[in-house]
């Protein structure tokens, strides 16, 4: 009986080695494991085994079907293993990618800008494109027939109600919208676009956007104007940005201002974009004019304010490294897919 | 504004290197454009003294000299008849280029000897006309000197943006002025000393009426006779040509350079053109022809101030000269004119005329009444000194109500409030004298003082702060980054930018568009697709700037054939912005309507073609899934129906939907009409939208709140109806929701077909049908019954038939 047990874990260790489908795994399991296969007769053929012999045949025979067993389950295992795992596919061929759009970099860089205003408590107002000449000059305080009106050409709009009708050439017309309809305090930024009767070329268009801002409440200072706009041009252009205010003229601010960044391309050494001055002039400011306030029935002996404005596609082009401002209105896709 | 350095420096003493110069200027509100060297075109020039000259052994006219230029002596052969051994003259070294005809200086053999430069001529340096030899100068002229530093030439020229309401900064003493309230230093004003001929009497030789004192507050003049007309010495010249006026005879330079010494325009007259000996300041009349000395006609209105003699004008006060009366070199005496003429007049009129002048562009931003008298007195003084004029005795000075420097008071807790900077009292008292105020009294608490005459932009006591603040430097007022900012920024909904413009552009971008923006300007052709009556601008810088877009598509459409052409032949493309229209609704500005405008196209290639996907083209049901995504799902709008269209569209084609709320059409999306296509040029087909944002923006959002997911399980069944081709899949759905069955919790075509399998004019239209409760497990037998309903009514509704 040993012997033939014997023969037995030797056919065994030759089927083990098949165990690699689940037929043979069946077959296997059928044959040598079932109440009827092998292994179960040498168990039945035990009891006639002389009892001196009965141990080592025994221990024999229980080895013998532990192998079995073993080797089944593991087969089975592997196998079950393997039928979870997918075949294997070429990964390296492309992603099947949804198609990402872009934000143009003109409102991108808006956004942006109103995002910085929105953190340090600015509301966000609009107004119209087509003004009157009260809203754009007079009520800023540009005079009639005087040069300040001459900074800014003028387009002039048809219209059978009036003569005066313009389109807006600087967004400070929402200024006045806002401080003719509402007491103070008024804090807001007012994003928008602006016209003016200019040749294009790469460094200005006739139609551009710009973002006011203004502030009107008890005790404002130009102090604080300079500490609004420092936070601001930090977080637009840099923590360790360098800057400088200098007097100005607009004639709806006194004191007004201008304020110079330096030159992110030579950091202020003197290059082509900065005309070799070492500063970039980034915005207008200045403390609300008195007499804007006055015409805008706001008391100036009881409020003061500040207002700013400054261009939107000439930050694009500083950011960007977009060189001629045309293209921005090109709107080329390969352009675009850059942002 | 452009200054000469040297000329600056005559009059006040600049204790500054060129970039504190620059810093300094730039920070009073003086912005420096720019600064650059001038006598450039003198280099290798040379004053030169002649040691020897002999004549040329082989040639009769030509001479050999020996020269000292201040460091070596070198061998000169001269052609020049007047050349002579003890000559101080210029010498061209080699490599020197001769302005003149723009030769270069060569070291070189002439007739066998060597010549190293060349003694020039005054023609030669382009400086003179004398070309009958060399130019001599006189014997203290210092050898080894550059010609540019001996004609004075070795100047910096600067550039200042003056803003303007800094008329007063529009001379070389204006700005002397703005140094001297920083550095203190002391002034030195130009002389006016004059001696007049007491035998010649200015009221002998002219009188002047002036007859609009509102117009001109101010007139006086002079009479110089017996002046030379010639040339005006070099330096003069010089002076002119280093700011960029071209001389042109004495006369004429004295006025230019009194006018850009001390700011003051004025004019000079023939006196002997004058006819009766008469000046008349007055208006024109409309339609009035006149000759101004360029040589133009110009037409006048009756508005325009005019310099008349007793039968003509001679001049259009302010703004220019009249060629009937302007110097020539045949004047012998002349009426020297210093006004003050009211700004905006004078602004009216250069700009009605297309006239600036230098005159002009300083009357029109207000001169100094009170150096009207000074100007006229140096120029009599130069012209008296440069063109041996005399001076008659006497001026004429007509002004009948003085004009009074604004009386200000400053309170200096304004100065603290406003700029939100401490300066003490005796700062401000040292900043308001330096700009040359008068103090009338002051205390504790404020200061009352008197503008000097020539701020006239100096009015009230804002303008006094703006002093101080300028005086203290802008860069030594610390920003105050402490203020605490209200977080309730509050303003009318009127003009709060609407939030959902944010949305529609984040969800679009995810969706894979472009954002595009293009110009409010379009053209005839464009705007005339719209149906809407436009708003068009009078002085467009063309035709195709000249309407306010009534649409974005128009330019959208242009957009997608610059890129389609560019071979980009997947686009998908979003604008959003204005659009104008002309209005009977109340608006801000009556009769002119703006609304907001979202406009979508697609066309070409859906997607970057995949390895494992079948390629295709945009089709109406992207756009239409856009859309139906941005208003139902991204923005949760309610009460919007989205519509077979009905009303009659210009842009687009019949395969084409709106969008309605409140029973009006806020938008509409389909494929664009052939026609328009045509039109463009395009070949190519594009799905798009066009939306009303400001409807978007204002319509109801649905109220987003939480329903409970069902934790049973629902059961799908499905549905294939053979019906007629031409019944929409609307209706089919309608009469699947007719039933109101409320197990019914979904209704989805997932599969349309036509072809023989369904017959000719027919098509199969296949619908999920999801059954579910959220109360219980639903049973076979409910869902049969509710099925079977469905069913029956589709086919009651449609006329179709269930595919067995």
């Amino acid at each position: 009986m040993i012997e033939q047990l014997e023969t037995l874990s030797k056919e065994l260790d030759a089927e083990i080695g098949m165990l690699t489908t689940e037929k043979a795994l069946e077959e296997f399991r059928l044959k040598h494991l079932v109440k009827k296969g092998t292994l179960q007769q040498f168990v039945e053929q035990l009891r006639e085994v002389p009892k001196a012999d009965k141990p080592q045949v025994g221990k024999l025979l229980n080895s013998v079907r532990a192998k079995a067993e073993q080797a089944w389950t593991q087969a089975k295992e592997l196998l079950e293993q393997q039928a979870q795992s997918s075949p294997s596919i070429d990964v390296t061929l492309p992603a099947r990618k949804m198609r990402r759009g872009t934000v143009h970099p003109i409102n991108a860089t808006l956004e942006r800008a109103l995002g910085v205003f929105k953190t340090l408590g600015f509301a966000v107002a609009e107004g119209p494109d087509i003004e009157d000449d009260a809203h754009c000059f007079s009520m800023l305080n540009f005079a009639d027939d005087h040069p300040a009106r001459d900074m800014q050409d003028t387009f002039f709009v048809a219209s059978e109600h009036s003569s005066d009708i313009v389109l807006r050439t600087h967004t400070s017309s929402v200024q006045v919208r806002l401080m003719t309809n509402q007491k103070p305090p008024i804090r807001a930024v007012m994003p928008g676009r602006v016209y003016r009767n200019e040749a294009v070329s790469a460094r200005s268009l006739a139609e551009f956007h710009q973002v006011e801002g203004l502030y009107i409440d008890k005790n404002v200072t130009f102090a604080q104007l300079k500490g609004t706009l420092v936070e601001f041009a930090r977080a637009m252009y840099g923590k360790d940005l360098k800057y400088r205010f200098r007097p100005s003229y607009f004639p709806f601010t006194e004191p007004s201002a201008e304020m110079d960044i330096t030159c992110y391309l030579c950091k202020g050494a003197g290059c082509r974009v900065c005309k070799f001055t070492g500063w970039l002039e980034i915005l207008g400011c200045g403390m609300v004019h008195p007499n804007v306030l006055r015409n805008c029935g706001i008391d100036p002996e009881e409020y003061s304010g500040y207002a700013f404005g400054f261009g939107i596609e000439r930050v694009t082009l500083l950011t960007t490294g977009i060189d001629d401002i045309r293209l921005l209105y090109e709107n080329d896709v390969r352009v675009l897919r850059q942002f | 504004m452009t200054i000469s350095l040297n000329w600056l420096k005559e009059i006040i003493d600049i204790p500054y290197t060129i970039e504190e110069l620059d810093y300094t200027l730039t920070m009073l509100g003086l912005e420096v454009e720019k600064i650059h060297k001038s006598g450039n075109e003198f280099q290798g020039f040379v004053i030169g003294k002649v040691l020897t000259k002999e004549k040329h052994p082989d040639a009769d006219k030509l001479s050999v000299c020996q020269v000292f230029d201040g460091k070596e002596e070198r061998q000169i052969i001269c052609g020049a008849p007047n050349v002579d051994a003890g000559q101080t003259i210029v010498v061209a070294l080699p490599g020197a280029k001769v302005p003149h005809g723009g030769f270069e200086i060569a070291k070189r053999k002439i007739r066998g000897i060597e010549s190293h430069g060349m003694i020039c001529s005054q023609a030669e340096l382009g400086i003179g006309e004398d070309s009958g030899g060399i130019w001599i100068l006189p014997d203290n002229a210092t050898v080894g000197m550059t010609l540019a530093q001996y004609l004075g030439l070795d100047d910096t020229i600067i550039e200042i943006g003056i803003t303007p309401n800094r008329a007063d900064c529009l001379s070389h003493i204006g700005i002397a002025r703005e140094i001297a309230a920083r550095t203190g230093g002391i002034l030195r004003i130009p002389s006016t000393q004059l001696t007049e001929d007491s035998t010649l009497t200015i009221n002998n030789d002219i009188t002047i009426e002036l007859h609009n004192p509102t117009l001109c507050p101010r007139y006086a003049a002079r009479i110089v006779k017996n002046v030379r007309i010639t040339d005006s010495p070099l330096w003069l010249k010089q002076r002119l040509e280093s700011i960029g006026l071209r001389p042109r005879n004495v006369i004429v330079d004295i006025t230019n350079l009194v006018l850009m010494e001390c700011g003051q325009p004025l004019h000079a007259f023939d006196l002997d053109t004058i006819t009766q000996q008469k000046v008349i300041v007055k208006t024109a009349q409309s339609q009035e022809k006149f000759i101004t000395l360029d040589g133009k006609e110009r037409i006048l209105d009756e508005r325009m101030l005019m310099i008349a003699d007793a039968e003509r004008h001679i001049a259009i006060a302010g703004v220019m000269g009249g060629e009937n009366s302007e110097i020539s070199d045949s004047t012998v005496n002349v009426l020297i004119e210093s006004a003050y003429f009211h700004p905006s007049s004078i602004r009216r009129t250069a700009k009605i005329l297309g006239i600036s002048s230098d005159a002009s562009y300083r009357f029109e931003r207000g001169v100094d009444p009170d150096a009207i008298i000074y100007a006229v007195n140096r120029a009599a003084h130069l012209m008296a000194e440069l063109a041996d004029g005399t001076i008659s005795q006497g001026i004429i000075d007509i002004y009948p109500t003085p004009i009074i420097p604004a009386t200000i008071q400053l309170r200096y807790a304004q100065i603290e409030r406003i700029l939100g900077i401490n300066v003490p009292i005796e700062t401000i008292l040292s900043y308001i004298s330096s700009i040359g105020c008068t103090i009338i009294t002051n205390n504790n608490e404020s200061m009352t003082v008197q503008a000097p005459s020539w701020r006239v932009d100096m009015n009230q006591e804002i303008d006094l702060i703006e002093e101080i603040a300028r005086l203290y430097n802008y860069d030594n007022i610390e920003a105050d980054r402490n203020a605490i900012f209200p977080a309730d920024a509050e303003i009318p909904s009127l003009f709060k930018s609407p939030e959902r413009r944010h949305t529609i552009r984040q969800y679009l971008v995810h969706r894979g568009l472009h954002e595009i923006i293009t110009y409010s300007f379009t053209d005839n052709n464009s705007a005339s697709l719209s149906d809407t009556q436009t708003i068009t601008i009078t002085n467009p810088l063309g035709e195709e700037f000249s309407i306010m877009r009534p649409s974005l598509l128009p330019a959208m459409l242009k957009v997608i054939d610059r890129n389609y052409r560019n071979g980009q032949n997947s686009l998908a493309l979003f604008d959003c912005g204005k659009v104008f229209s002309a209005t009977k609704e109340r608006t801000f500005i009556p009769g002119i309507r703006e609304k907001e405008e979202l406009c979508i196209a697609l066309t070409g290639d859906y997607q970057q073609q995949h390895w494992a996907e079948k390629q295709r083209k945009y089709d109406f049901y992207d756009i239409k899934a856009i859309v139906e995504e941005l208003l139902f799902d991204c923005l949760h709008l309610s009460g919007i129906m989205v519509v077979p269209s009905e009303r009659d569209n210009t842009m687009y084609g019949p395969n084409r939907m709106d969008i309605i709320s409140h029973k009006k059409i806020i938008g509409t999306f389909g494929e664009i009409d052939r026609s328009i296509m045509k039109k463009f040029g395009i070949e190519q087909t594009i799905f798009a939208a066009t939306i009303s944002l400001s409807d978007i923006y204002t319509h109801p959002q649905k109220k987003l709140h939480y329903t409970m997911a069902s934790p049973f399980p629902f059961v799908r069944r499905d549905a294939a109806f053979t019906l007629a081709e031409d019944i929409a899949a609307d209706e089919i759905l309608r009469a699947v929701n007719g039933v109101n069955s409320p197990l019914l919790k979904d209704a989805n075509i997932f599969d349309v077909f036509t072809g023989t399998a369904v017959g000719e004019g027919k098509k199969s239209i296949a619908l999920a049908l999801t059954f579910g409760s959220d109360e219980r497990t639903l049973v076979e037998q409910e869902i049969n019954t509710h099925f079977q309903a469905i069913i029956e009514a589709v086919e009651a509704g449609t006329g179709a038939i269930l595919r067995q």
